[in-house]
């Protein structure tokens, strides 16, 4: 498992109020009951304050599944070391 | 259900009615809606909207191309929300637009059960072949009530929403028709 991975489903964990143990890998906002409109709000929020940044909309758009939190936080911090 | 053009509506969930809004569900706690930033900060509609505003709007619901639909909690009777949805026979093309005016009841999947009962009378009684809807780029969750229901992003209006400080921001379009309703629904009850 790798650590990106895991970490995202640590925040999603976080944001939606559950175990991680309850997010799989290949969970998403259409697998997880807990995963609703207002989860869906702190789970961008809880990806804003990983990378420190508000995130724009095109990116926003994007979040459906574990996956594409964790491309968002690896992309954030691949561009933290692009300097 | 048994309707026809320019009858009421009234529709059922688990938690909740949709039935006509009338000039009686326009209290005092409706208006301070529109005085609460947070619930307006995705609506495009001046803050302190008042009673003449209502009375005016009201009279432009006719059952037929414009609905007007409050959402009525069962338990309670309380208005907590509305719907406005404009239907084009000549296309059968139908575009919806919520608001949850009633803090409370905001994460407690509202729209997803009271949207779902709408799109089942569009589809089924009003005989609408798709559903459209817009919401600013800003509005996550409204974002997230479209994709869960299957509504698909069809395009980008660019710069055509504007926020309460004046920033213009994007329009997300999404758009469902009947068939993905039907067979979202096929899908879920395997």
């Amino acid at each position: 498992m790798s650590l990106s991975i895991d970490k995202a489903r640590r925040l999603i964990a976080g944001a939606l109020n559950i175990d991680s143990a309850e997010v799989a890998d290949d969970a998403s906002m259409f697998s997880l009951d807990a995963w609703d409109s207002l989860g869906h709000m702190n789970v961008v929020l809880g990806i804003e304050a990983e990378l420190g940044r508000s995130l724009t909309a095109e990116e926003i758009i994007t979040i459906e599944f574990v996956q594409d939190v964790e491309n968002l936080i690896a992309d954030g911090s691949q561009k933290s070391f692009d300097h | 259900m048994n309707w026809t053009p320019g009858a009421h509506v009234s529709l059922e969930t688990d938690s909740y009615t949709i039935r006509n809004l009338t000039g009686a569900d326009i209290t005092p706690g409706v208006l301070d809606w529109f005085k609460d930033p947070e619930v307006m900060a995705h609506v495009p509609l001046p803050m302190d909207l008042d009673r003449k505003y209502f009375s005016r709007y009201l009279k432009t619901q006719d059952n037929t191309k414009i609905f007007i639909l409050a959402i009525v909690e069962r338990a309670t009777g309380t208005v907590v929300g509305y719907y406005h949805v404009g239907y084009i026979p000549e296309f059968q093309g139908a575009r919806t637009a919520v608001i949850i005016g009633e803090r409370a009841h905001w994460g407690r999947n509202i729209v997803v059960e009271t949207r779902s009962a709408l799109i089942d009378f569009l589809f089924n009684d009003v005989n609408a072949r798709k559903i459209v809807g817009a919401v600013n780029e800003a509005n996550a969750p409204a974002v997230y009530n479209y994709k869960i229901q299957g509504f698909q992003l069809e395009g980008i209006r660019r710069k055509e929403g504007k926020m309460r400080d004046g920033t213009w921001v994007d329009l997300y379009q999404f758009g469902l028709f009947k068939r993905e309703w039907e067979n979202q629904k096929a899908e879920r009850e395997q």
